[in-house]
């Protein structure tokens, strides 16, 4: 091989760059777990300080020098496209802002460690590789290893009998569910013979897994038997794919945990979940499940199958249909009648992927300009989605005082009269998740249920959209009910007394990020709006 | 010959500064400036000084005004004069063919707005600065005001309704807020408060009275999406519309064309196919919604009652919110929209009458009134009731051209009665006044000018703006009938009287005579601080020389050399008078021609050919008959004639009653018998009673016993209650399967997954046949 | 005629162990031996992952498919790294609460 084919070789297949923020977020985890250990009992401010160098730099490498559109490398593995390019972002995004809401926070649970830094950080790596990976073994490590990062953070106060229950029982149930996820893949794997998204639509449509397989015997010499069981594992496996992304985007009924672990863990993390996790997890599903949908059109205009897979679109259509209107649905009616307010973000982060499986129930059952405007309305509504329920969780965090003080609704009496910057900044973050305009949380919802809309003009799909579209609707009117009922508290309510709210500089800055930026997607959305159609249309192979 | 200079002025500039001329793009700036002014003001105010926060919010709105300035300079230097725009981004956009962008646009219309609201802006804030010296909510009183300003320049540079509606919206917003500025009405006495209406009261009836007229500026743009869009309709005529519209405005596919965008409204209209008609009925329909909308803002018949009452708030409020920009956004918006109304002359005949009343009613209202500022509002309604003439009868320049000396002279006599408040210890009475010259020299000889304009003396300001509103009234025949141009000339003329007559009046009783409270008790009064005085001789000097950028046509000897004014705006607006005009003078080719035109155009129909033909012939007939053998220029000339004498005769009049002798008549006090006529003047033709007692107790019975205490708590409330308590019950159902168990959730999932597969296999049923005979395969 | 353990027989050792392994969570109540289970869930996966790609070795079409081998590692290590924080927590969880009965754990609910 001459030089310039090895060259070649390497940019094509070790291309460092299409991983730079990854390895840079994994380098800076590293670097803080060193510095804890060599300078303990120092403040821990600097080691957010270098967290958020690293994220800083993550996120300018991701935002301004990010491989070309569509490249693939280490052999198909990573991905790196304005789709993961959009996800790298919210994922960064994230974390910044968590550290941030953390930096004032972590002191007052007595849980002031240096590793918690580095576990943001490491988590924030996995969602990276949800966001970049392009084959499910990525796909499952990137899962992994933002899970057991969030594990950790959960149970991060070690005292705290709710935050241990909370670490459990995530373990335990999302070790569960990675079961069910690694057992999807295997059998995807058995059936199609490659892990590999793009491999699978490059494949022409062909179930190149077991069906080719001499060896195997069965009484009746059955090489068509092969081709109809490896049609059933990748049925199987599908489903069983989808117990494990459904389980991570807390889509009902495998949302069971959500409400739990979300009221255990320590606020910041709690937010950090609702927000990074749910993200990544999207990514991975509209991937993965694109990637599936398409190949099952190629399959079944080659093949005549197993009638599921055959009409894999509608079967899927069906399922997402009623997961989605069920998460909205079971979300918004448990929040009604939480008195915490963290549980109740918990619940109303149910019915928010509820709102974004719409879109993608939309994009899995469409082609074309109607996919890309579905993916994209699903993309914008998590980037919206990140900004207000992390500004809103940080509020929680800010009337914090240690313990569960300052998370029940009848806290935030009179905030408004002692408070009132605060107490406006919970308006907004509250009336952008009720989807209250000038805010993000408006025209997410109206690009989602308009890209819902739109899709049920197709001939013959308008029941299921429309009343997707209608459910969706409806249930945005009973969320404004238990979204305003902290506003009525804080402004309507006049405080019994009055909680020492403390205006740290770090968790105000983030509250004001979150702020801003609820307000600019609101009057200003186009213009994030284009960037998640860029990351749409560049998710499709070919 | 100014404009002449000014471009000798631009170009120096130009040339020193030695850059290029500014882009579209920096437009923004004279928005942010009050925006961000109103945002530190709002959340650091309180903990600035006082001083501080007044000088950098007139520094703020200066800056506006200097670049407001700095673009109509660079436009004049510009190559054909062009307008300034840029879109900044996509504001809204849902599908294809609705899409609004935020783009501004600084045009011959909206850069003579811009620099009238910046500017006479710029001069009330530094009134403001002396005036609200001794107020505790100081910096409140600023951050609204420069809020004012920004929603109000958004209104102006706008380029699309929406926009357009936002600011209209926001300064009714400003209005609301800065009339009940001082709400609590223990610490602040109203100003003006006959009625022991509170001041927040007064601040709720303008909101609500213009709630009525925006609900038809609503309406109006709904009907113009409508008919106006290829999403709702497709017609032939309208797609051919578009392609013109394309083509005029340079664009490459009509998808671009939005028709709430003034100049894609405009293009459409103008490339309207030939052989086809406009719809004139929508149009008409359009135009009359408008104007209930123009008619809300800027105080006309019957919504008018709002304004007299919005005095009580400060009085640079009134000066500037009340008097001389908020209140014309409704003249300006008929201006913008007038390719709307020349095709609606329906529309036009309502504006004009509407406005003609208004002028005369209002005036005769302001013949009795004895507070200061009850008089300059209902001046304010009459003469905002001679703007709407000049656009109803299709004098849209002319109508900008009067809001614009209006602004000068009803500002500066605002801030006069402001000082003359201030002076006064906040009383309002004039009966109370007299004698004031003395005491307050540069407030008495500002207000002088002031009045004197707006009586319409030659050779001050509001003499050539008026009484060029008045010769085109004159001229004005829709659908051929020329009684009704006569009409409202009439009345504009009896209004003109009655405006002499009331301003000398005024003027008499506050500043002339004796001092009518001792005068030791005067002499211990303090006099107004340097900004208030510096305020009044701006504007006064504006109020003088205002006029002479438009002269009127007879004094030049081409008919249009002086009007510099009425051209520049002209580049906007469809001047229907200019074109008629012409249309009489050379009566006999325009005939012909149009004649011709309908020859070629009507193909299609010959007896509506026909008609058209006599629609055409007729307003060439009968106005050859009245204006025969009488040059235009003559015509003019006396007209001006007859509107000077109606002037000195107003005056003379006020004089004769109040200003002769030492004392003059000073009118009843509370309580002594009126006349029968007086009576009813003083209270207004008891027209706020009428809508007390016809509309406003009704509905408020009708709601308080009917709507709230019948139907909402009754059924809505019960029903609403009833689906609350039922989804409540509900969740608390749900809450219950959140058992906290981990092998419960266990359950969940895996009958979730169970569900799945059943599904997948029951779906496949019907294939499990085949699955054990042949399967698939290739 | 010898018998050899084909496709089928891996599988359904490895479907088997699968749902024994879910059996495991749904049933037994100590913390710990929930979490064997899901670990007996997991090497459930990797079985078939190897089996698959033992088997698959011989395509007709000459795909040679060792991803599955790969993968059957990966996932064993993020196990062991599951293992160990998982371990963790429960020792933490027994030091609180003296108990690491899943049906104590329910603090959390409603």
């Amino acid at each position: 091989m001459n030089p310039s084919g090895i060259q070649l070789f390497l940019k094509q297949n070790f291309d460092i760059q299409t991983v730079m923020p990854l390895i840079v977020v994994a380098a800076t985890a590293l670097l803080v777990l060193l510095l804890e250990a060599t300078i303990r009992g120092k403040s821990r401010t600097f080691l957010t300080a270098v967290s958020l160098v690293g994220l800083g730099v993550a996120l300018l490498l991701t935002l301004f020098n990010f491989p070309g559109a569509k490249q693939s490398s280490f052999y198909g593995m990573v991905r790196t496209d304005a789709f993961a390019q959009f996800f790298t972002v919210i994922a960064l995004a994230a974390g910044s802002l968590t550290l941030l809401l953390s930096a004032n926070y972590l002191p007052k649970i007595k849980s002031d460690t240096g590793e918690f830094h580095a576990l943001v950080l490491l988590a924030v790596c996995g969602m990276i590789l949800m966001a970049i990976g392009n084959d499910l073994i990525v796909l499952f490590l990137g899962i992994e290893t933002m899970s057991i990062a969030m594990y950790i953070l959960c149970g991060i106060r070690v005292d705290a009998e709710k935050s241990n229950e909370s670490s459990l029982k995530y373990l335990l149930l999302g070790a569960f569910a990675s079961a069910f996820l690694l057992f999807g893949i295997a059998l995807i794997y058995g059936a199609t013979g490659t892990t590999n998204i793009e491999a699978l639509i490059n494949s022409g449509g062909v179930l190149y897994g077991i069906s080719g397989i001499k060896e195997y015997q069965w009484d009746t010499g059955a090489y068509q038997f092969a081709e109809t069981a490896a049609q059933y594992f990748f049925i199987l496996g599908v489903a069983f794919v989808f117990l494990g992304f459904a389980f991570k985007i807390g889509a009902v009924p495998f949302h069971m945990w959500t409400p739990d672990v979300y009221q255990g863990a320590p606020t910041s993390v709690t937010g950090f979940m609702a927000v990074g996790v749910k993200a990544a997890a999207f990514a991975a599903l509209i991937r993965v499940f694109l990637g599936i949908v398409d190949f099952g059109d190629l399959y079944s205009s080659n093949a005549i199958a197993y009638q599921p897979l055959m009409d894999l679109k509608d079967v899927l259509l069906g399922v997402i249909w009623l997961v989605a209107v069920l998460t909205m649905t079971l979300g918004n009616l448990s929040a009604l009648i939480q008195t915490n307010l963290k549980r109740m973000l918990a619940f109303s982060s149910i019915a928010h992927a509820g709102y974004a499986l719409v879109g993608v129930s939309v994009a899995l059952r469409l082609s074309g300009d109607d996919r890309d405007a579905a993916v994209g309305a699903v993309m914008f509504y998590l980037l919206a989605y990140m900004f207000m329920n992390l500004g809103a969780f940080g509020v929680v965090i800010m009337m914090n005082r240690g313990n569960d003080e300052g998370e029940h609704l009848h806290d935030y009496n009179g905030l408004a009269s002692y408070r009132p910057l605060v107490a406006a900044a919970m308006a907004v973050f509250m009336f952008s998740l009720a989807g209250i305009p000038p805010t993000a949380g408006f025209v997410g919802k109206f690009y989602i249920f308009s890209a819902a809309v739109s899709a049920g003009t197709v001939e013959g799909y308008g029941l299921y959209f429309y009343s997707l579209a209608i459910i969706g609707v409806l249930n945005s009117i009973i969320s404004v009910y238990y979204y305003l009922y902290p506003l009525r508290n804080m402004y309507f309510v006049s405080a019994e007394r009055e909680h020492k709210v403390e205006l740290r500089p770090l968790m105000s800055a983030s509250i004001l990020i979150s702020t801003i930026f609820v307000l600019w997607i609101g009057v200003m959305p186009k213009g994030f709006l284009s960037r998640a159609l860029e990351g749409a249309k560049a998710l499709f192979f070919g | 010959m100014p404009l002449e200079l000014l471009q000798l002025a631009a170009t120096a500039s130009q040339t020193a500064a030695g850059s290029g001329l500014p882009t579209g793009r920096m437009l923004i700036w004279i928005l942010l400036f009050p925006l961000i002014g109103m945002t530190i003001w709002g959340i650091l105010g309180k903990r600035l000084r006082r001083e501080t926060v007044g000088t950098l919010a007139s520094l703020a709105i200066g800056l506006s005004f200097i670049f407001s300035l700095g673009f109509f300079l660079a436009m004049l230097v510009r190559e054909g004069h062009g307008a300034y725009t840029y879109t900044y981004y996509t504001w809204i956009a849902a599908g294809k063919w609705f899409s609004i962008p935020f783009g501004l646009r600084f045009d011959h219309l909206s850069a003579v707005m811009a620099l009238v609201v910046t500017g006479v802006s710029t001069v009330i804030h530094i009134y403001s600065i002396g005036y609200m010296r001794h107020d505790h909510a100081y910096w409140r009183f600023f951050c609204y005001l420069n809020l004012f300003v920004f929603f109000m320049l958004m209104l102006v540079l706008g380029d699309n309704l929406l926009m357009m509606f936002v600011g209209w919206e926001g300064v009714g917003l400003c209005s609301y807020l800065l009339i009940g500025f001082w709400y609590d009405d223990r610490n602040h006495p109203a100003e003006t408060n006959e009625q022991g209406t509170g001041n927040a009261i007064a601040g709720k009836k303008a909101f609500i009275v213009n709630r009525i007229g925006d609900f038809g500026f609503v309406l109006g743009i709904f009907f113009i999406f409508v008919t106006f869009s290829l999403m709702t309709n497709d017609s032939a005529e309208l797609q051919k519309a578009y392609a013109g519209a394309a083509k005029q405005l340079h664009v490459t596919d009509v998808e671009q064309i939005t028709p709430l965008k003034f100049s894609h409204l405009k293009a459409i209209i103008e490339s309207w196919p030939e052989g086809s008609h406009l719809p004139v009925m929508v149009l008409t329909l359009i135009g009359i919604f408008l104007f209930v909308g123009a008619a809300g803002k800027s105080a006309q018949i019957p919504l008018y009652v709002w304004l007299p009452d919005a005095m009580a708030g400060p009085t640079p409020v009134s000066a500037l919110i009340h008097a001389a920009t908020m209140v014309t956004a409704g003249v300006y918006m008929v201006a913008r929209m007038s390719f709307i109304y020349v095709e609606a002359p329906t529309a036009m005949m309502v504006v004009a009458g509407i406005g003609a009343l208004t002028a005369l009613f209002a005036a005769t209202i302001g013949l009795a009134q004895n507070d200061i500022k009850k008089v300059l509002a209902y001046s304010t309604v009459s003469q905002l009731g001679y703007m709407f003439i000049a656009v109803g009868v299709g004098a849209y320049a002319f109508g900008i051209f009067h809001l614009m000396t209006h602004a000068f002279f009803k500002a500066c006599l605002f801030l006069g009665s402001g000082a003359v408040i201030d002076f006064m210890h906040h009383k309002q009475d004039i009966r109370g006044y007299g004698g004031l010259r003395k005491y307050l020299p540069i407030t008495h000889i500002t207000w002088v000018i002031a009045a004197y304009a707006i009586a319409g003396l030659p050779f001050l300001s509001g003499f050539y703006s008026k009484d060029a509103i008045l010769e085109k009234a004159f001229e004005f025949a829709p659908h051929g009938m020329h009684w009704f141009g006569y009409a409202v000339f009439g009345m504009g003329l009896a209004g003109a009287i009655l405006t002499a007559f009331y301003m000398t009046r005024v003027t008499a009783l506050t500043f002339w005579g004796t001092p009518r409270i001792p005068e030791e008790k005067l002499a211990t009064f303090k006099k107004p601080p340097g900004t208030m005085k510096a305020a009044l001789v701006i504007l006064a000097f504006l109020a003088i020389i205002g006029g002479y950028i438009n002269i009127p046509a007879w004094w030049s000897s081409d008919h249009k050399g002086g009007q510099y004014f009425v051209t520049w705006v002209q580049h906007w607006t469809k001047d229907k008078v200019a074109e008629e005009r012409h249309f009489v003078q050379h009566g006999g080719a325009a005939h012909d021609e149009k004649a011709g035109h309908d020859e070629k155009a009507g193909d299609d129909g010959k007896a509506q050919n026909d008609g058209d033909k006599e629609a055409a012939e007729k307003p060439h007939k009968e106005g050859s008959e009245v204006h025969e053998g009488m040059s235009l220029g003559m015509l003019a000339f006396l007209l001006t004639l007859l509107s000077v004498g109606v002037a000195v005769i107003g005056v003379a009049a006020g004089m004769a009653k109040y200003g002769v002798k030492k004392t003059g008549a000073v009118p009843p006090a509370e309580g002594e018998k009126l006349t029968p006529l007086h009576a009813m003047i003083k209270n207004k033709y008891w027209i706020d009673e009428l809508y007390e007692g016809t509309l406003v107790d009704p509905i408020h019975a009708g709601s308080k016993y009917v709507l709230w205490q019948g139907i909402d708590v009754f059924i809505i409330d019960a029903f609403v209650d009833g689906l609350a308590w039922f989804t409540l019950r509900i969740g608390a159902w749900v809450r219950r399967l959140q058992t906290g168990l981990i092998p419960v959730y266990v359950i969940f999932m895996v009958a979730g997954l169970v569900a799945m597969l059943i599904y997948f296999f029951a779906y496949g049923i019907l294939e499990m046949p085949t699955f054990f005979i042949k399967g698939g395969g290739k | 005629m010898m018998y050899n353990a084909g496709l089928f027989q891996y599988l359904s050792l490895a479907g088997v162990l699968f749902i024994l392994g879910v059996f495991g969570v749904l049933w037994r109540k100590n913390a710990i031996i929930v979490f064997m289970s899901i670990e007996l869930m997991l090497n459930a996966a990797n079985l078939v992952f190897v089996t698959f790609s033992r088997f698959m070795a011989s395509h007709p079409d000459g795909y040679v498919a060792m991803q599955g081998h790969m993968f059957a590692f990966m996932s064993m290590v993020v196990a062991a790294c599951e293992v160990a924080v998982g371990l963790a927590i429960i020792v933490v969880i027994f030091r609180n609460k003296k108990t690491i009965d899943v049906d104590d754990m329910n603090l959390l609910k409603g």
